[in-house]
């Protein structure tokens, strides 16, 4: 008698998370997993620090040369070269957005989007075959649904959920995420000076996993007709971001084919870079206005 | 069954697949901890305490995941059916019944995640079989070195069988 309750129990708990897996949608038990997800970040942290550094004695990353084409790192006298022309063409740029800032108050946080993020440690990667990092710590109160996420070199991805002991986040590489972009191609003019051109097409990326993402809705007379290349930088052009992070480096292109299903269509690899999973520490960009809500709630 | 070291087990499992899961992938695989360690409880323990702790188990991955609440509780609810049952008829500390439990746990696991993938109608967030088979795999060749040290360690868990129990309850 005892064994058969227990079985009617066990069949009832497998429907109900059954029902919660395929039926429900995802964000009606978002809330509740939010709020309890930071309580393994005594065993994950530790775990991951002493996997971080075994990790760094073993694997070494070749640093990636974005100015050229195969990635190589150039010579030291074309880089300081380089860095000089784009430090004029940064001064030029600073003075263009003083200007506007005085135009438009409102746009008064423009330009260095530093002082509008927190940082926040990341307690472990996504435990299943989904690619998200989980985050807890002392700023974590301070996240929302929604936030941008953001390393040195790029965009990381989105607060997937968030709750008082931690905060889910999705990656740019994983295959739920989709981002509208634009392609940013840096080439060398006749002069030698380094110019910078967006050619007008609408990239969606999309995920693909394993640390990649795909843009697939560009034909491949577009992608001739624009000069795609190897290296060029893909970047964020979506309105469902803040202002600011427009034009925030995605990845670059490291590779370009004709979609196999449609061969009129390229497919194009992109590359954040890094190992989005592997990141110690993340920043999350909170809005003025959401910094005030968060410092008048109780 | 010693809940407090169970527990404990669990949220050591579910903490250090969080931490480690990022640095010991291989092509885009990685084991999974807690599956190994709900396959050694399901093994070891009564079916009643086996299944709801594999239960327990695949709802704390969930606490954790991208994947909605439910789908690692259902997935690792099965993975214990099947190991409870074959715990009968199994040497428990074999090398070989590890991996060969762990890797029909792993592939019921794949099974369920490529459904939910399916079933959303969008080719796009569908994980593909053969990375989650990949990752069955992978569990499966790490589950003798893991079950086989929980084994050794298995009077601190304080398993009883359903024939030790019932033989407890005759005594009283």
């Amino acid at each position: 008698m005892r064994r058969l309750r227990f079985n009617h129990a066990f069949v009832l708990l497998m429907l109900a998370s059954a029902i919660s897996a395929f039926a429900l949608p995802p964000n009606w038990t978002d809330g509740g997993r939010a709020q309890l997800q930071g309580l393994f970040a005594p065993v994950a942290r530790p775990t991951r620090a002493l996997a971080t550094t075994i990790y760094g004695r073993v694997h070494h990353e070749e640093p990636i040369d974005r100015g050229t084409a195969t990635g190589r790192r150039r010579p030291d006298a074309d880089i300081l070269l380089e860095n000089d022309q784009l430090r004029l063409q940064l001064t030029s740029l600073q003075t263009q957005l003083d200007a506007l800032k005085e135009i438009n108050a409102d746009r008064a946080s423009l330009g260095d989007i530093r002082p509008l993020c927190v940082p926040v440690s990341v307690m472990g990667s996504d435990p299943g075959a989904r690619e998200s990092l989980s985050l807890s710590g002392a700023n974590v109160r301070l996240l929302q649904m929604g936030q941008p996420v953001l390393h040195a070199r790029g965009l990381v991805g989105r607060i997937a959920r968030a709750g008082l002991t931690g905060a889910q986040v999705l990656l740019i590489t994983d295959r739920e995420s989709r981002l509208q972009a634009d392609f940013k191609l840096y080439r060398n003019d006749a002069s030698g000076k380094i110019t910078m051109t967006r050619p007008p097409l609408l990239p969606l990326v999309k995920g693909r996993g394993r640390g990649k993402m795909v843009i697939d809705n560009i034909t491949m007379k577009q992608k001739d007709d624009a000069g795609l290349m190897i290296n060029d930088t893909v970047a964020l052009n979506d309105n469902r971001f803040p202002v600011n992070l427009q034009g925030y480096v995605i990845g670059k292109i490291t590779g370009i084919a004709p979609a196999a299903r449609n061969p009129l269509f390229a497919e194009i690899l992109i590359d954040p870079g890094v190992n989005l999973e592997t990141l110690r520490e993340v920043m999350v960009f909170v809005s003025p206005d959401e910094r005030a809500g968060s410092k008048a709630s109780p | 069954m010693r809940f407090l070291a169970y527990i404990l087990l669990g949220y050591l499992a579910v903490g250090t697949q969080v931490g480690l899961a990022a640095y010991a992938q291989v092509n885009g695989t990685a084991p999974n901890v807690v599956l190994m360690v709900a396959v050694f409880i399901a093994l070891q323990a009564d079916t009643e305490s086996g299944l709801l702790a594999c239960f327990m188990l695949g709802l704390m991955t969930d606490l954790v995941s991208q994947q909605p609440m439910g789908l690692y509780a259902l997935s690792f609810a099965l993975a214990g059916l099947f190991a409870s049952s074959a715990s009968k008829l199994a040497y428990k500390g074999h090398p070989l019944t590890h991996f060969f439990l762990v890797l029909v746990g792993g592939v019921f696991t794949a099974i369920v995640l490529w459904l939910y993938g399916a079933l959303r109608l969008d080719s796009g967030t569908r994980v593909p079989m053969l990375t989650l088979l990949g990752g069955a795999l992978y569990s499966a060749l790490l589950a003798p070195v893991l079950i086989g040290v929980l084994h050794r360690l298995r009077g601190v868990f304080g398993f009883s069988t359903g024939r030790r129990r019932q033989r407890a309850r005759d005594d009283g």
